[in-house]
């Protein structure tokens, strides 16, 4: 089942292009990560299909409804790219910002009761952060914070999942333990994973496809059928292979 | 002990209390969030709204309260338009939409010379002189806005943390926003009673800057604001009586020692 169609999307912020001619089908089960430059378009397509931006083109469809008519929200688990320093400060607990995820199976009046809490304790226990359950949020680490907002996309148990540089604030040993972590959810759990990273050589061992975005889709595929592609080189110059796809190591996941 | 049993006898304490209570929660609830969206100075300007909506209510000869409620909910929504759609920053919005109130309020306090005196309890506030009318209605739509801060405490939860995220999640963003702004408006409106136009903001943040201090947890944060807005209500109350100090100002200063307090805490604890 294609839980994500896009078809020729474009978007433009007035004048300025921000993606064109975009197509792409995210099947159940796959593990994408979606690359590019800075300014490619990355997170205005994760926008786009969370229709919180107006397409100037094409078509998006989740779960085979127009975006622009969807309404299951609680289908999709959304981490936003965050900077640690957002939310420093801010009163809430764990619990209660994991909690609010349960919001977009709610309609109006929209009130958490106390048997929603087991889904918010199942969802802390997949990402291992009940420990950090009563700690305010702004104390945390950018590694533990971005767990928590992972935990807060996986309260509804959605089927699919939609990560912004998940790993932008976190080091490199804490980042490959995030990996790890989302191929658990992908593969244990059968969850839909889309992420957006910069890391393409760390990422690349644990994605299922590839998706290389610079306005315009440059290649969408496996990580190994990038490595070998002009595709590569073109953007990443010749000495960068071995850089990027000399420790790949054989994917495991479903194709 | 004697002088606060004896204060309680007077009809216009017992009123003063009950008034500022109400309006205090009002402000400390929808304080926490409009700190936590940089919003804060949004009651300083809508308080400037409210004096010159009084001036005008005094000009009319009317009941001020009735005036100053809709004209301040307006502006609110003045505001808000200018910040959403007509790309105005926040703070510019606020700015304008309370310097054009003041111009209209000196412009009206000008024309009627004869109530110049009512506006200036305004300005700073007489709680002690609030009538059972206006004890009544302030009661009533302090209810309404905290009924309104608890039917919708997840949503607004949600956006003050992110508002993008909060659309994502399905919550119409728009609307809880002008429900908020609206509320506030009320609650401004009423507060000017209490400590006059020149303080009311400071009914809206301290609480809430106090209770951010230590409180650990967002609801924990919203019932320590209510506490430390009552606190200083009724100390405000007591302490103006016996010493014969204006309310409005012993409510603020109160308020500022209980911040003090609290930031001492917590750098201790720290």
């Amino acid at each position: 089942m294609n839980l994500i169609e896009i078809k020729n999307v474009c978007v433009r912020y007035g004048p300025i292009e921000a993606l064109c001619s975009i197509s792409l089908t995210i099947a159940s089960g796959d593990y994408v990560a979606i690359i590019g430059p800075n300014g490619s378009g990355k997170t205005t397509l994760f926008k786009a299909i969370l229709n919180l931006l107006p397409l100037t083109e094409g078509s998006i469809s989740l779960y085979g409804t127009d975006v622009r008519r969807f309404t299951q929200w609680n289908k999709i688990g959304y981490v936003p790219q965050v900077s640690r320093n957002l939310h420093k400060g801010f009163p809430a607990t764990v619990r209660e910002i994991v909690a609010s995820g349960i919001l977009s199976a709610k309609s109006f009046p929209r009130m958490i009761f106390r048997k929603d809490f087991s889904k918010v304790i199942r969802a802390m226990e997949t990402v291992g952060v009940c420990d950090l359950s009563n700690r305010l949020i702004g104390e945390l680490s950018g590694g533990q914070q971005q767990r928590v907002f992972l935990a807060r996309a996986m309260v509804n148990d959605p089927d699919l999942l939609l990560l912004d540089e998940p790993t932008a604030a976190i080091d490199p040993a804490t980042r490959e333990q995030f990996y790890k972590t989302l191929r658990e959810i992908n593969s244990q759990f059968g969850k839909t994973i889309v992420l957006i990273s910069h890391d393409a050589s760390n990422i690349g061992h644990f994605a299922t496809k590839l998706a290389y975005l610079d306005k315009h889709m440059v290649f969408y595929g496996r990580f190994d059928q990038f490595c070998a592609s002009p595709e590569m080189t073109r953007y990443f110059g010749p000495h960068a292979q071995h850089l990027i796809c000399g420790q790949h190591c054989p994917m495991k996941g479903k194709l | 002990m004697s002088t606060i049993l004896e204060a309680l006898q007077y009809a216009f304490i017992q009123r003063a209390l009950v008034g500022g209570v109400f309006i205090g929660c009002c402000c400390a609830f929808l304080g926490v969030f409009l700190v936590l969206r940089r919003l804060s100075l949004i009651g300083d300007g809508l308080a400037h709204v409210g004096l010159a909506a009084v001036g005008l209510g005094l000009f009319l000869n009317t009941q001020p309260l009735w005036v100053s409620i809709p004209v301040v909910m307006f502006a609110s929504l003045w505001i808000l338009w200018l910040s959403e759609k007509a790309n105005v920053y926040a703070d510019a919005a606020i700015g304008l939409v309370s310097a054009v109130s003041v111009a209209v309020g000196i412009a009206l306090a000008s024309v009627g010379r004869g109530f110049n005196v009512d506006l200036f309890s305004f300005l700073f506030g007489s709680i002690l002189a609030i009538s059972i009318h206006e004890v009544f209605l302030s009661v009533i739509l302090s209810i309404f806005v905290i009924g309104m801060v608890f039917l919708f405490y997840h949503e607004l939860f949600a956006i003050a943390f992110e508002e993008e995220y909060a659309r994502v999640l399905g919550i119409p963003v728009e609307k809880i926003n002008k429900i908020l702004i609206l509320c506030t408006a009320v609650t401004v409106s009423l507060g000017i009673r209490v400590v006059g136009t020149m303080l009311i903001s400071s009914l809206i943040i301290f609480p809430a800057i106090t209770a951010l201090q230590i409180a650990r947890g967002f609801r924990l944060a919203m019932l320590l604001a209510a506490v430390f807005s009552t606190l200083s209500v009724l100390i405000g109350v007591f302490v103006s009586y016996v010493a014969d100090l204006p309310t409005g100002a012993i409510i603020v200063l109160t308020n500022f020692a209980f911040f003090v307090l609290t930031f001492i805490f917590k750098k201790m604890t720290q």
